[in-house]
């Protein structure tokens, strides 16, 4: 017989972060600029976008800089970006070497290491080379877990996810199911993508982009999202193992839930069926809980669509209560960073809790009457977050909520 | 909370047919075995499920095959579970791989008026398991694993854990592994030597027993780790490894078991009928290694792995229509890839 506890409580030890916003210079500074309402969003540079409505994208430079050796190869991007947030969460958790042979890690993409998939694909089928194997290696999608593997010696599960955009959500998800069910007391968990010309290509040819230079969540004007990159990496941890180790305690990964809308490939359910029944599916697990969420990270992407759908969505859930519940969307100011969107909107939500500030919604000048809920506009709101939510959709009708609530001492 | 997970069906497809074991027997007998299945023989099945105008793809047709015979052999009819509680769960790093290196090509040749907006979508791994959850309504939590060689073990796992967790009472585990795609060299340098698709049914044990279905097996633990640092470039470099030492699997000694082991691309010898070199039970009465007869299964390991200890246990002892044979009653299938993940699941009989 398989033993299944669901007794376990997670909490979140550890944090960290790579936006366009802090370039990598960690999780204070990305919370400063984002509470600042810092706008990344700038003209593509790092490939050609001529003939495209949009031309704009929130690019990370310069991060490098604070990644610590690698064992003197040239990783792919995507696995820079991720192994940077990894390093800056174990710091920030205490976590020593010793801790993390104990821990596994669970990691959500979309595209993971398509810098190096462009680069043999163009070697294999414009420049009729064979292509280097390197480049191979790292554009498997579990190359990414391999890495953090073998960089911090795990001996816990590696566990590699897409589900689109909730893909980062999704390996939150089920580091905690591993920690739930006494495979390891310690998980690294979060998603990571980046801007690549493959990706931007793909949004365009779909009409999703902005074509005003600006993502505009919720607003009437709105006219599409941009593409950013990042990523975002939490320590989730058994509490007892927590607290015997003395660990800091951000807060707790109080429940979750995933749906499938099964009603179009790409567009979301138009009535937001899909991610009423993830909300639900979450706050069935926690009683009362219903009464109390302060706020509400958004998917928030600025498209027509998302918007007001996921708008319907939390109407679905919370009726009456929804106007009292402050919204708002982050990828106003870094873009949509894919696989990693959702696990940066999950740390938002933890440095809510810890600070008690919402971050804005920037850009936000005319409301829409089909997005009329409390939305955190262009300036962050200082009150009390004791829980809160952060919800994630993805193409294919993926739905995912996390609930993170405050741990009283 | 304590739990048992019921296979009610499954099916496992290859051009050998339409079992594991045939496969297996096939293949360890030189018998020769076309790569591709040929899905012409399913045509009327596929047929019987109304999904739209547009002409499916290859590797859709494989799964809904795979998802049909499986649902049909669980006595899945409708109205069994909501679709709200029905999961799926897909193990698919490589599956999609065409449609990226066609996105690639298209984009690259020509102006950004002339990319397609249809072939995007299918660009990302867990647009199979979307797809599939749209034909069959399925509302419940959906999951793509792109774990490489464990990718369909993995999806197991979290199966179990859903049903476990009552997130969902039904769950559709699937794997496929596909050729017909621009890396079909590097796949077959890296072991491929068979297109196979394979989908299990899972339920609780209690929702399943009280539909009075005869159910295949139990699925009675389910664990996952990491082989130590020591072990890996063991692995990979061919030699046998001294032992699992990771703790995780030590609860399996308490089972008197037999071991089927899918090594996938780490040297297909390592295991090889090498009874002292993989100590997870101490007395094992025999270890079989399927990488000699399979090859490399990518996608569709586990549940291929999962699928022929099945028809070992239910196959009774005096057929000898199999290269192996079993005397136990459970099977530990562990299923490891190239990062050193193991997966480990214990399936019995009662």
């Amino acid at each position: 017989m398989c033993l299944v506890s669901s007794a376990k409580e997670i909490v979140i030890t550890g944090i960290g972060v790579v936006t366009p916003l802090e370039c990598g210079k960690g999780v204070d500074s990305f919370w400063h600029e984002l509470c600042s309402g810092v706008n990344a969003i700038k003209p593509i540079q790092r490939f050609d976008v001529k003939g495209h409505k949009c031309g704009v994208g929130a690019e990370i430079f310069g991060f490098e800089q604070f990644l610590k050796e690698s064992g003197g190869q040239d990783y792919d991007r995507c696995i820079k970006f991720f192994a940077l947030a990894c390093q800056q969460a174990l710091q920030n958790a205490s976590a020593t070497q010793l801790l993390t042979q104990s821990m596994g890690v669970a990691i959500g993409t979309i595209l993971g290491s398509i810098d190096s998939g462009e680069k043999y694909m163009n070697s294999r089928f414009f420049l009729s080379q064979k292509g280097e194997q390197g480049f191979l290696r790292q554009y498997c999608l579990h190359s990414i877990a391999d890495f953090i593997v073998k960089k911090y010696s795990l001996q816990g599960p590696a566990i590699s996810i897409d589900t689109a955009c909730c893909s980062g959500a999704d390996a939150i998800r089920s580091a905690a199911t591993q920690i739930r069910n006494g495979r390891v007391p310690m998980m690294l968990a979060g998603g990571v993508d980046i801007l690549s010309e493959f990706v931007f290509r793909g949004f365009s040819a779909l009409n999703a982009l902005t074509t005003d230079g600006k993502v505009r969540p919720f607003d009437k004007r709105r006219t599409g999202l941009a593409l950013g990159e990042g990523a975002g990496v939490v320590v989730l941890e058994e509490k007892a193992h927590a607290l015997k180790r003395g660990a800091k305690i951000y807060c707790k990964l109080a429940a979750s839930g995933s749906s499938a809308d099964a009603y179009h490939i790409v567009r979301p359910h138009k009535e937001g069926e899909g991610l009423s029944r993830a909300i639900n599916m979450a706050l069935s697990q926690i009683e009362g809980v219903i009464n109390r969420i302060d706020f509400i990270c958004a998917h928030g992407t600025g498209t027509l669509y998302n918007d007001s759908i996921e708008t319907k969505a939390i109407k679905r859930v919370f009726e009456k209560k929804s106007y009292g519940i402050k919204v708002s969307s982050i990828k106003s100011m870094i873009g949509h960073t894919l696989g990693a969107a959702s696990a940066i909107e999950a740390i938002s939500c933890i440095k809510a809790i810890e600070h008690n500030v919402i971050p804005p919604t920037i850009n936000y000048e005319g409301p829409d009457p089909e997005c009329d809920l409390q939305y955190v506009v262009n300036t962050a709101c200082k009150q009390n977050v004791d829980t809160c939510i952060s919800l994630s959709a993805g193409f294919g009708g993926q739905n995912t909520a996390l609930v993170f609530k405050r741990e009283h001492s | 909370m304590r739990t048992d997970i019921t296979i009610t069906g499954m099916c496992v497809l290859s051009s050998a047919g339409e079992t594991a074991s045939i496969l297996c027997e096939q293949s360890v007998l030189g018998k020769t075995i076309t790569p591709q299945i040929d899905l012409q023989v399913y045509e009327k099945l596929i047929d019987s499920l109304d999904t739209g105008s547009h002409e499916l793809y290859r590797i859709q047709k494989l799964l809904l095959v795979a998802f049909l015979k499986a649902s049909h052999m669980a006595k899945l009819s409708t109205g069994l579970a909501q679709s709200e509680r029905i999961g799926i769960f897909l193990g698919n790093s490589y599956g999609l791989e065409g449609f990226k290196s066609n996105f690639f090509r298209l984009y690259k040749k020509s102006d950004p008026s002339l990319t397609s907006p249809t072939l995007f979508p299918f660009t990302n791994a867990n647009a199979l398991a979307s797809w599939l959850a749209i034909q069959i309504e399925a509302k419940g939590p959906n999951l793509t694993f792109v774990n490489g060689c464990t990718s369909s073990s993995e999806a197991i796992l979290a199966a179990c854990d859903a049903l476990a967790a009552n997130e969902c009472e039904v769950a559709f585990v699937g794997g496929v592994n596909l050729i017909d795609h621009d890396f079909s060299d590097e796949f077959y340098a890296s072991g491929f030597r068979y297109e196979s698709v394979g989908m299990l049914v899972l339920e609780k044990r209690s929702s399943a027993g009280n539909s009075k279905r005869k159910p295949l097996a139990f699925f009675k633990d389910w664990q996952s780790g990491i082989l130590t640092q020591r072990q890996i470039p063991m692995i990979k470099s061919e030699k046998s490894i001294s032992k699992v030492d990771n703790e995780t699997f030590s609860r399996f000694k308490e089972f008197s078991t037999e071991i089927i082991h899918l090594g996938n691309n780490l040297g297909e010898n390592t295991f090889n009928y090498d009874k002292d070199n993989f100590e997870i039970i101490r007395e094992q009465q025999q270890v079989l290694s399927l990488g000699d007869a399979m090859g490399n299964a990518f996608d569709t390991a586990g549940i291929l792995g999962v699928g022929l200890s099945i028809e070992l246990l239910n196959t009774s002892q005096d057929v000898k229509r199999h290269a192996f044979s079993l005397s136990r009653e459970n099977i530990v299938f562990s299923n490891i890839d190239s990062g050193g993940s193991i997966i480990t699941v214990l399936i019995s009989k009662r």
